[in-house]
């Protein structure tokens, strides 16, 4: 039981993990490195390479974003990560199931306080 | 400006594997998705499952992370069209001189003695013995079968391919061949030429691109790095075992150098290349910004 309990808030975390880095990118492309970054900066959102890199492999697979390199001012080039056309429909929709998802959960949760 | 972007095809998904007693075991080493599991920087785990038969290997790209020679997203897949064709000829010329060194190792020392050590016990002591045709050919012949697997004619595996950004369904870029014939990736198709030292940007994607799998550029790295890595540690073992047999009863600890240098040189190999290669999109990046 406290096993299950201690898994829920990773879970929850994984389901709005894409969203999250769908978002950012949308306001600017960027390199995994400032993803990382970035997502640190929220502590509820704050992962490891191990799992960004990975989720923005399935991200590419899937074709919601795309993969350009560009010249970094320190070391080799960087790859810069930016969201396709079909990543803007689909941010723009878990945007929409987000928070008529979020809206519903704080309702259900007001209910019963 | 043309971007260049990484050369990347999505991986197929990992087909599942046979577990025995909790152990993985794997059959098919020369499918891409089980080849490049050995040196997937992407992977944060150190071990993953073996390329070959029932265990565990070392992922040699997560080591090389952590490391700090590569970064997570510096991956085979992305990189492996730019490589620098004299970076590309090196490695399919390593694992032949590898081989080479291994027979005629063998050969020389094949009279040496009349028995040699097939094996070491823990204090680098050798403890157990055999013909020459054991300790010695076996390990000739194989490091010439791996170099002759080098050379085999290339699986599309990592001809790379980007997803197609316009693309509405969910269908994997590596099954959009229609894209590769549109020539809008930047892979392995439009990777550098034998003519030309740096990663071509990518063209014109309303322009056909003619696909040429066996374009030099697209060597297959991983595949290059393990035959050398292979053939040159065949080499070293024989060198041991004939240096062993002179003084069987000497300890001789280069045996341990002779094992750890086909995951060095495997791994060296490999990074060097993707190293090679991002400095060739460095060259390209700032002709382009010129």
């Amino acid at each position: 039981m406290a096993g299950k309990r201690s898994e829920s808030p990773s879970q929850l975390r994984k389901g709005v993990l894409d969203l999250a880095v769908l978002t950012i990118l949308a306001r600017t492309p960027t390199y995994g490195g400032d993803l990382l970054e970035s997502l640190a900066e929220r502590p509820g959102l704050h992962i490891t390479s191990g799992t960004l890199y990975p989720l923005l492999t399935r991200l590419r697979a899937s074709g919601l974003i795309e993969a350009t390199w560009q010249e970094s001012p320190v070391g080799p080039p960087r790859k810069f990560y930016a969201l396709t056309t079909k990543g803007r429909r689909t941010h723009a929709d878990l945007i929409a199931q987000w928070r008529e998802l979020s809206a519903a959960m704080n309702h259900l949760l007001e209910e019963h306080r | 400006m043309t971007p260049i972007q990484p050369s990347r095809r999505p991986l197929a998904p990992e087909a599942e594997r046979l577990n025995v007693a909790g152990l993985p075991v794997e059959w098919r080493p020369d499918r891409e998705s089980v080849r490049l599991r050995m040196f997937n920087p992407e992977d944060s785990r150190l071990f993953v499952p073996r390329l070959f038969g029932a265990g565990w290997d070392v992922n040699l790209g997560a080591v090389a992370v952590r490391l700090g020679l590569l970064r997570p997203d510096d991956t085979l897949a992305d990189l492996a069209g730019y490589v620098p064709q004299h970076t590309a000829t090196a490695l399919r010329v390593l694992p032949w001189i590898g081989a080479a060194s291994a027979v005629a190792t063998a050969a020389r020392g094949w009279r040496a003695a009349s028995r040699f050590p097939t094996n070491w016990d823990a204090t680098f002591r050798p403890s157990s013995f055999g013909p020459p045709l054991l300790a010695l050919g076996i390990p000739a012949v194989l490091a010439v079968g791996i170099a002759l697997w080098s050379t085999t004619p290339r699986a599309p595996a990592l001809i790379a391919k980007p997803a197609d950004p316009t693309a509405d369904d969910d269908t994997p870029a590596a099954l959009d061949l229609a894209h590769a014939q549109r020539g809008g990736l930047p892979a392995a198709t439009n990777a550098p030429r034998a003519s030309e030292d740096v990663a071509a940007p990518p063209q014109d994607p309303d322009e056909p691109t003619a696909s040429t799998p066996d374009d030099d550029a697209s060597v297959d790295i991983l595949r290059h790095a393990i035959a050398s890595g292979t053939a040159f540690a065949a080499a070293a073992v024989i060198a041991v075992s004939v240096a062993s047999a002179r003084a069987p009863r000497k300890r001789n600890p280069w045996i341990l150098a002779a094992v750890g240098a086909y995951p060095t040189i495997t791994a060296g190999l490999t990074v060097g290349a993707l190293r090679s290669a991002l400095a060739n999109v460095r060259t390209t990046l700032r002709g382009q910004g010129s």
